[in-house]
Parts: structure tokens; C-alpha cells; sequence
């Protein structure tokens, strides 16, 4: 039976009503069709693209056109930008706060955007704090994180968390499992800390639709951290410790909120790193091999046991 | 054929639609309990991220069982194809044991049942001049099975791409070899959409929708030589194919409006994209600092005159066409979207300054460019 049969059929059974027929029957016809993703995907891929070449045009062209003309033109776009926002903006609010129109997150973003590239051009050609240059990662972060909570925006709310992660000297594009060891605990306590300002947010019901943003980025930031310290560390058994602990949480918690990818997330970096020390140990080759069916068994029946009880089909 | 019965499929997708009427507030969550019971299927489910667990971890053990056992026996072909073999016995007894569906287990299996066909083929003493034309035959024909079997459109996608491999593993000149990938896959568009045609987009003939979307993208990928890492040199077929990636998009665009066809419709944008990123490597002629300024600017004007023109139609759309989000899917794509963003910024260059703490492997990241160096 066709989904528009079944909608005849539940309304003529009374489970939904007239109203509710004639709403979703031309959804589900196509008489009305959104393009709304389709035109924020041309907004946002727009914005990146033109900063790039803003960018690009300042470090090609300095030398022609002059600090004056690039600065001047960043500027324009920057306050062209920050006044078209605070004059459209809605009043602010705690929740959730739709954007006016469709341009509006795309026009703050590019504005964050602009501003760091006109920072990042101020610092190399003048040289304003030298080897403190990274404290303007930090002044970006705070004012990001203002902006994006200000305007309910989540691309400046990522831009505000990967210019901290910046600041804590992370990359948040290229993460990779070998951290040198003098990063390991800057990732680490930026994982808290971002794991940490989630909650306090959540807590006070300050945007919590946010929230999950930070959880991902802190848990795989810390997943990440940890896991090269067991890989690539001197001494891998605290750090071992810290994955699994890790793991036990975010799996417990994932499937207590039913979020399940943090199921994931605890199940496959507490894999790696309990792999990694196991097989340290292990020189001969088919060891090796009968350790990943057996424990590769092993997961796959917890799995199934934990789909089986709490995993939600969709 | 098919392993599940037609009307557990159209019921499986018509729960998700029901789903996502209710995420979207079209239904009301209390009235979402009779509807699920109509849709009731005796099969068991899992979520996505659970699925894609338990298959990531099935094919992890059938890789070291298969390789635990090859490092013990000699005879390699054989193996694995008896491998091939109990894998997809496997995942047939999951399903009739268990009714599982889209579980990831008995996915796993299947999957692994067309890898090893293949690897099996490979190590046949009697094909090894043409062992990779094989591979991709054998691959291609066990992929297609599994999907005629168990439904999975990844395989089918797998299957096609295969066979559009076929004839780079031949004698024929390159542009020939071109010349066949694109005649396979033009002929599998057009008889997924044909099908599609025919059974719209419910059950079967959504799946004919996303063969013909994946099929129409492979076809441009193969014609736009510059996307696809081709160094012809400049001829006919050359510029054929550069008439060819102007004129698919076009085609494509029109189709899809027409139909209301929201993967061809983004696949055929992402193609057009590619085009206008492309035409200067096409053409070799130098790239321009502004070029991009250009193109972002280009970006969000049609972004805007297109939600603009639409929004001043009666009822704000146009033909159907509404720039307003009707249901909560789009939502959660913008909210990925956003969240990705955190990974994929403008890659401005780094910072002439030196980091200040060192030995931090990562290096200096976000900002939009604040660490940036000119």
C-alpha cells in the first residue's frame, strides 16, 4: 500500500485528523518541495569561498595595493557585516531563537570570518604582540562564543571552539593520534574545559541545543588525547586508565540519553587503545589475528545486547 | 529474490516517514502509537550508529578468521572463496534465524561475501594475466546478487562502480576507456530511471532513485577529467568531455525539478559547482587570487535571487518551490552542517610568527584565519 493510501486510511479511521491529511498528503505528493538546505548549502559554501579569496587577494596584493586599502576593505566588510546582524537581530533569549531571514547566520559568519582574517593580516604585517600573537586566538574565541550565543548562531559557535582549541595549540581540521607530548595536556584539559562550559550551559538551560556540539568536539578531543598518549606515551597505563574510564562513560551515558554516538565513540577509541597495549605484547602473528576474532567477538556480542535492549530502530 | 517481503519494506519506510511527521509537529506524539502499530514489522532493528558498529567490527573478524586461516593452508583462492561462500550462508541464516534487518551483522557478512568473490578470483592461477578485470567482474556481479538479495543499495552502488571500472583494466586507448565507463553507467541511469519512473519514490522505487543519482554523479566523475586525475592531452574527446560536464548538470537540473527529485536535484548543484571550480583547469588558464571572491559572491547572490524570487510567489512558492523548511530533517542537516563547519574553514595560510609553545604537533588552527600569515 502507497504512504497516500495509508493516509486515507488512517483519517478515515479517525487516527489523524482532516487537517493533519491535508498537510502531509502534498508533502508527501510533492506539491510543496523545499529547497531550504539546498540555499543555506550555497550560503555557507558562498562565505567560505569568498574569505578564502579575501585572504588569498590580501597576501597576493599587499605589496600593490597597500596596508591601507586592505585593511580598509576588510573593515567595510566587517562593519557592513556586525551592523547589518545587530540591526536584523531578533531580542535575545535563552532558547532556541530563529535567524529573521535566511541570509542572516551567513551574514554574522561571514563577519567572524572577515574578522579573522583582518586580525591574523594586522599581526603579520605590524606585528602589534609578536610572540604573544596567539592571544588573538583567544581574543577571537571569547568574541565568538559572545556572537554566537547572542544570535543563536552554531557556525560561530564552531568557530568560536576551534579558535580556543587554536589557542590551546590544537587543530581541530587535522586531528591526528600522535600528539607530541607537550600537547597532550593542553588537548586534555581543552577537552574539559569544553566538556565542562557544555554542561555549566546546559545546567542553566542557557541554549541548550548547543550542547551536544560540545560534547562531541570534548569527547573526541579527549578520546584523541588520551588514546595517544597510550599509543605514543612513556607511560601508557594512566592514560589507558583515562580511555577506558572515558569509555565507560560516554557509552553509559549515550545509551542512559539515548545518544548513541557517543555509544560509538566509547566503544571504538576504548577498542583502539585496549588493542594497541594488548598487542604490544604480542609478537606472533597469528596471536594477533586470533586476538581480533575473539575480541572483535566480544564486541560485536555486547553490541547486540545493548541493540537488543536499548538501541532504538529508526 | 528478495529476502524481505515488499510489504515489510513499504512499512519500514513508511515508519520513518511517520517519525519524521511528528519530529516535524505535524502529528501529534500521542497519536504516533496507532500509527507505528498499523506499520508493525515482525523484523529487528537497530539505530544507524549501533549498525555501523556491528558491521565495522564483523568485517574486522572475518578479515583476521580469513587471514589467520590463509597464513595456515596454502591453497589462498579456495579459502577464500569458501569464505565468500559461509559469509553469505551466514547472513542468510541471521536473517531467517533472527529476522534481522539492517542490523549490521548479517551486513557485515554480506559484505564481506562479495570482497572475498573477488579476492577469491584474483588468486586463480588461470585468470592472473587478467586478474584485476576479473576481480572487478566477479565483484561487480556478486555485489549486484547482494543486492537483489538483501536490498542494500550500497551494494548495487558497489556493483555499478565496479563494472564502470571494467574497461580501465583493458587494452583500449584512455579516451576509450572513458568512452565505455560512460556508456555502463548512462546505461544503468537509464534503466534506474526508468524504474524509478515507473514505482516513483516509494518502495522499490526509492532505491531506484538513489542508483540513478549515484549513477548520474559517476558519469560526470568520469567525464570531468580534470576532477578525475585524467592527463589526456588536449583532442576531440578532450573537449567533448568539457561540452559534456556543461551540458550534464543542465540536463540533470531540469530533470530533477521536474520530478521533485531531491538527490538528483543536489547531486546535479554539486556537479554545476564543480564545473564552474574546474572550467580554469580545463581551459589552463592561471588561477586568480579573486577567484574565489568571485565565486563565494556568485554563490550567495543565486542563494539569495533564488529565495527572493521564490518568497514573492503566491503563498511564498513558486510552482511547489518553497525556500521555507517544511519538515525537521532540514533541521538536523543544518545543525550537521554547522558542526562541521568546526572542521572545514577557509584554508588560510599559516602564521609567519613562530608558535609560542613548542613541540605542539598540532599546530594553530580556527580563528578564520586569525593566525593566519600574508
Amino acid at each position: 500500500m502507497t504512504i497516500l493510501g495509508r493516509l486515507d486510511r488512517w483519517r478515515a479511521a479517525g487516527l489523524i485528523t482532516e487537517l493533519q491529511h491535508n498537510t502531509i498528503a502534498p508533502l508527501v505528493r510533492k506539491d510543496r518541495f523545499s529547497v531550504f538546505i539546498e540555499l543555506n548549502a550555497l550560503l555557507y559554501l558562498g562565505v567560505l569561498s569568498f574569505v578564502a579569496g579575501l585572504a588569498w587577494v590580501a597576501q597576493s596584493y599587499f605589496a600593490t595595493l597597500g596596508d591601507a586599502v586592505i585593511l580598509s576593505a576588510l573593515t567595510l566588510v566587517l562593519g557592513v557585516s556586525f551592523y547589518y546582524c545587530f540591526s536584523k537581530a531578533l531580542p535575545y533569549s535563552s532558547g532556541e531563537v530563529e535567524s529573521p531571514n535566511l541570509a542572516f547566520d551567513y551574514v554574522l559568519y561571514l563577519g567572524c570570518l572577515v574578522f579573522g582574517v583582518e586580525l591574523g593580516y594586522m599581526e603579520t604585517r605590524f606585528h602589534l604582540l609578536e610572540e604573544y600573537w596567539d592571544f588573538y586566538l583567544l581574543f577571537s574565541s571569547v568574541l565568538f562564543f559572545v556572537l554566537a550565543y547572542r544570535f543563536d548562531n552554531r557556525f560561530v559557535l564552531s568557530l568560536g571552539l576551534s579558535s580556543l582549541a587554536g589557542w590551546f595549540g590544537l587543530r581541530i581540521s587535522r586531528m591526528g593520534f600522535v600528539y607530541g607530548a607537550s600537547l597532550r595536556p593542553y588537548a586534555i584539559a581543552y577537552g574539559f574545559l569544553v566538556a565542562g562550559a557544555g554542561t555549566w550551559f546546559h545546567t542553566r538551560d542557557i541554549k541548550r541545543h548547543f550542547t551536544e556540539t560540545y560534547f562531541h568536539l570534548a569527547a573526541n578531543v579527549l578520546f584523541i588525547a588520551l588514546l595517544s598518549g597510550v599509543i605514543g606515551g612513556d607511560r601508557r597505563w594512566p592514560y589507558l586508565a583515562g580511555v577506558l574510564g572515558l569509555g565507560a562513560a560516554t557509552i553509559i551515558e549515550g545509551v542512559r540519553l539515548s545518544r548513541f554516538a557517543f555509544v560509538v565513540y566509547g566503544t571504538i577509541y576504548s577498542y583502539v587503545g585496549v588493542s594497541s597495549e594488548v598487542l604490544r605484547h604480542v609478537d606472533e602473528k597469528t596471536l594477533a589475528l586470533g586476538y581480533f576474532v575473539v575480541s572483535g567477538s566480544l564486541v560485536v556480542l555486547a553490541m547486540v545486547l545493548l541493540a537488543r535492549r536499548f538501541g532504538r530502530e529508526e | 529474490m528478495r529476502r524481505y517481503e515488499p510489504a515489510d519494506e513499504e512499512r519500514i519506510r513508511s515508519q520513518a516517514l511517520v517519525r519524521e511527521w511528528t519530529r516535524s509537529g505535524l502529528l501529534n506524539p500521542v497519536q504516533t502509537g496507532p500509527l507505528e502499530e498499523d506499520l508493525r514489522v515482525n523484523l529487528r532493528r537497530t539505530n544507524l550508529f549501533l549498525r555501523l558498529v556491528l558491521f565495522a567490527f564483523t568485517l574486522l573478524i572475518v578479515a583476521a578468521s580469513l587471514l589467520l586461516l590463509i597464513d595456515n593452508i596454502d591453497a589462498r583462492g579456495a579459502i577464500s572463496a569458501i569464505a565468500a561462500l559461509v559469509c553469505f550462508v551466514l547472513a542468510e541464516y541471521l536473517i531467517s534465524r533472527f529476522r534481522l534487518y539492517r542490523f549490521g551483522v548479517e551486513e557485515g557478512f554480506a559484505a564481506a561475501a562479495v570482497v572475498l568473490a573477488g579476492i577469491a578470483s584474483t588468486l586463480h592461477e588461470s585468470y592472473s594475466r587478467f586478474s584485476d578485470l576479473v576481480a572487478l567482474v566477479v565483484a561487480a556481479l556478486c555485489a549486484f546478487g547482494v543486492y537483489r538479495r538483501f536490498g542494500y543499495v550500497y551494494a548495487a552502488l558497489a556493483s555499478f562502480a565496479c563494472a564502470a571500472l571494467v574497461p580501465f583494466q583493458t587494452s583500449l586507448s584512455p579516451e576509450m576507456q572513458r568512452a565505455a565507463a560512460a556508456g555502463i553507467l548512462v546505461l544503468i541511469f537509464a534503466t534506474a530511471r526508468a524504474k524509478h519512473l515507473l514505482h516513483g519514490d516509494e518502495f522499490p522505487g526509492d532505491e531506484y532513485g538513489m542508483i540513478q543519482a549515484a549513477a548520474w554523479a559517476g558519469l560526470y566523475f568520469n567525464l570531468n577529467l580534470p576532477l578525475s586525475f585524467s592527463r589526456l592531452e588536449t583532442s576531440w574527446f578532450y573537449w567533448s568531455t568539457y561540452v559534456l560536464i556543461w551540458i550534464l548538470p543542465v540536463i540533470g537540473l531540469r530533470m530533477a525539478l521536474r520530478d521533485r527529485d531531491r538527490l538528483l536535484l543536489d547531486v546535479n548543484l554539486a556537479m554545476a559547482l564543480a564545473t564552474i571550480a574546474t572550467n580554469k583547469s580545463y581551459l589552463d588558464l592561471p588561477r586568480r587570487p579573486w577567484d574565489p571572491i568571485l565565486f563565494g559572491v556568485f554563490l550567495m547572490a543565486a542563494a539569495l535571487s533564488l529565495r527572493r524570487w521564490l518568497s514573492k510567489g503566491p503563498d511564498g512558492q513558486r510552482s511547489g518551490f518553497t525556500p521555507l523548511r517544511l519538515v525537521s530533517s532540514d533541521r538536523r542537516a543544518l545543525a550537521l552542517m554547522s558542526a562541521a563547519s568546526a572542521v572545514v574553514q577557509p584554508d588560510i595560510p599559516a602564521a609567519a610568527a613562530g608558535p609560542t609553545k613548542p613541540e605542539l604537533g598540532g599546530g594553530r588552527s580556527g580563528g578564520g584565519g586569525a593566525s593566519g600569515s600574508f
